[in-house]
């Protein structure tokens, strides 16, 4: 019923007397116990929905708020990890509810409250436009010195390779990269993850690296 | 289109914002319960950074990409590093193709991505092992010689100090014979005209005393020419005197000679005080030798008369 409902399949006007429940899940942080051990509790309650052994209720936690930034992030929300986390916290509320039932996969119950909220967060903020122009020369200097940095922290083969696949200067770029991946004997798919992670790595470097300097 | 080519179609549509509620909706679901495609979105995202700050999309994408997919710090920061990173990269790639070939090249081994380099390179791997192998058998085979030849060495060195031991033993043993020589040349008048004796420069008698005999019975110490002193020892029957004096008288009973401090020594169990004098002052003839004992404090006592008779040989 519930995921009816978030999915907005499901409407009080069809007279099924599920108006409080709707409220709950549009409007659930108002009738939230502000006492930190109720949430706490509730929070539990939502682990053991997720799964019954703790540790794997974990990593279901962890992959599906994952995936939920990602889809608030393409859906342009400014700040996709609290979002996600005030989804969390509507989602737990609701299954602690001793009346709660669900049967399905409970990632798209989480999808059906994110949605609810994103329309809620687009109603109250406003998106900023973007601005993809170069920084100023000082950040852009920050970032160099950092990238040169990160890039020192690399493996010396990591570093050979993502600068020979980023390297790409001349003709189709996905000729390029399947013969480079037919050099190093490995799917071209496997490549992009490859080059992804290591991307993400040098990524992760750079933001603390500059975070730190502008400290 | 397999469905994996065109989910990626799709999520790239959705990446970019050209996506409809439907499709959107049907992305959505899948990122969240498809791991592999979510995966790939990921990858994704990225790669469009990549394609806008190179320049790969196309009119619609890039105003799309502008007014869609930017809209978060975190893709804006994906941008802008998208840029710096293809930037470096681009101007390293650059960089090393305008060196020489072979600096591109060692660039490639670092990773070991060039095949016809590595064949190269295993080539000349194989080459400096065999040179080292036989480096090493020709080292092995130098040093069993050269062991061989050490060994020889130690066994003569062995040789000749066996030989050095045996000439040392010779030697002591000739050092003791010539020293019994002497010994007894200093002695026996019998050994005197021993064949085996080399001609004596000193010519010995020993006398008991107080024994006075008629010139017969006189014992001769018979002189050769080459001999230069004699020697007459004189056997001392009290041993509690530690110098004495000898004094020489001829027949006639006149003094040719005295000699003074004279020390005893033992020879055979026997004390015994040496006399020596000059041959070439001694005539043929009778001679008388007083032992006496001269403390230096009171007269000389007189021990003992011993006669001999010289007789010179040509």
């Amino acid at each position: 019923v519930a995921r009816a409902i978030l999915l907005g399949r499901l409407r009080d006007r069809r007279g099924l007397g599920l108006g409080s429940v709707i409220k709950d899940v549009r409007r659930g942080t108002e009738r939230v116990d502000q006492s930190t051990g109720d949430a706490n509790k509730q929070f539990q309650g939502m682990l053991r929905w997720l799964d019954l052994d703790s540790e794997r209720a974990g990593q279901k936690y962890e992959e599906i708020r994952r995936r939920l930034i990602f889809i608030l992030r393409c859906r342009g929300c400014s700040f996709p990890d609290d979002l996600a986390d005030k989804c969390f916290d509507r989602v737990a509320q609701v299954t602690s509810r001793p009346n709660f039932s669900y049967e399905g996969d409970p990632a798209l119950f989480f999808y059906g409250v994110a949605k609810l909220m994103v329309k809620e967060h687009f109603r109250t903020k406003f998106v900023v436009a973007p601005n993809l122009e170069d920084d100023l020369p000082e950040m852009k200097e920050i970032r160099s010195q950092c990238l040169d940095k990160c890039m020192a922290k690399l493996s010396p083969r990591n570093r050979e390779l993502i600068l020979e696949y980023y390297g790409h200067v001349a003709g189709p770029k996905t000729v390029y990269r399947s013969q480079l991946a037919d050099r190093l004997g490995m799917p071209i798919n496997a490549l992009r993850i490859q080059m992804y992670r290591i991307r993400e790595l040098l990524r992760q470097c750079v933001l603390q690296c500059t975070e730190s300097k502008i400290e | 289109m397999n469905e994996h080519s065109e989910n990626m179609a799709l999520i790239r549509r959705y990446l970019l914002g050209e996506t409809n509620e439907n499709e959107g909706e049907r992305v959505e679901k899948i990122l969240l319960t498809d791991q592999v495609e979510f995966e790939n979105a990921l990858i994704l995202e990225d790669e469009l950074s990549d394609d806008y700050v190179q320049g790969f999309l196309s009119k619609s994408e890039r105003l799309s990409f502008e007014s869609n997919y930017a809209t978060t710090k975190e893709r804006r920061q994906k941008v802008w590093f998208a840029r710096m990173l293809n930037t470096r990269a681009a101007g390293i790639a650059n960089s090393v193709r305008e060196r020489p070939e072979r600096t591109w090249k060692d660039a490639l081994w670092l990773v070991g991505i060039n095949e016809r380099f590595a064949n190269r390179f295993a080539i000349a791997y194989l080459c400096v092992s065999v040179l080292m192998i036989i480096l090493i058998l020709s080292l092995v085979h130098q040093t069993a010689n050269l062991k061989t030849e050490l060994e020889k060495e130690q066994n003569r060195g062995r040789e000749i100090s066996a030989k050095t031991s045996d000439l040392d033993a010779q030697l002591l043993d000739e050092k003791s014979r010539a020293d019994d020589l002497r010994r007894q040349l200093g002695g026996h008048d019998a050994n005197r005209n021993s064949p085996n004796v080399r001609p004596l420069l000193t010519a010995s008698l020993e006398l008991l005393p107080g024994i006075s005999r008629g010139p017969e019975g006189i014992q001769v110490l018979v002189v050769p020419q080459e001999v230069k002193f004699i020697e007459i020892d004189l056997k001392v029957l009290q041993e509690d005197y530690k110098q004495f004096r000898a004094e020489l008288y001829d027949t006639a009973g006149r003094e040719i000679a005295m000699q003074d401090l004279l020390q005893p020594v033992k020879r055979n169990a026997e004390t015994v005080v040496s006399f020596k004098y000059p041959s070439e002052y001694l005539s043929a003839g009778g001679y008388k030798l007083q032992l006496k004992v001269a403390d230096g404090r009171s007269d000389p006592i007189l021990l003992g008369n011993y006669y001999f008779r010289i007789k010179h040989r040509s």
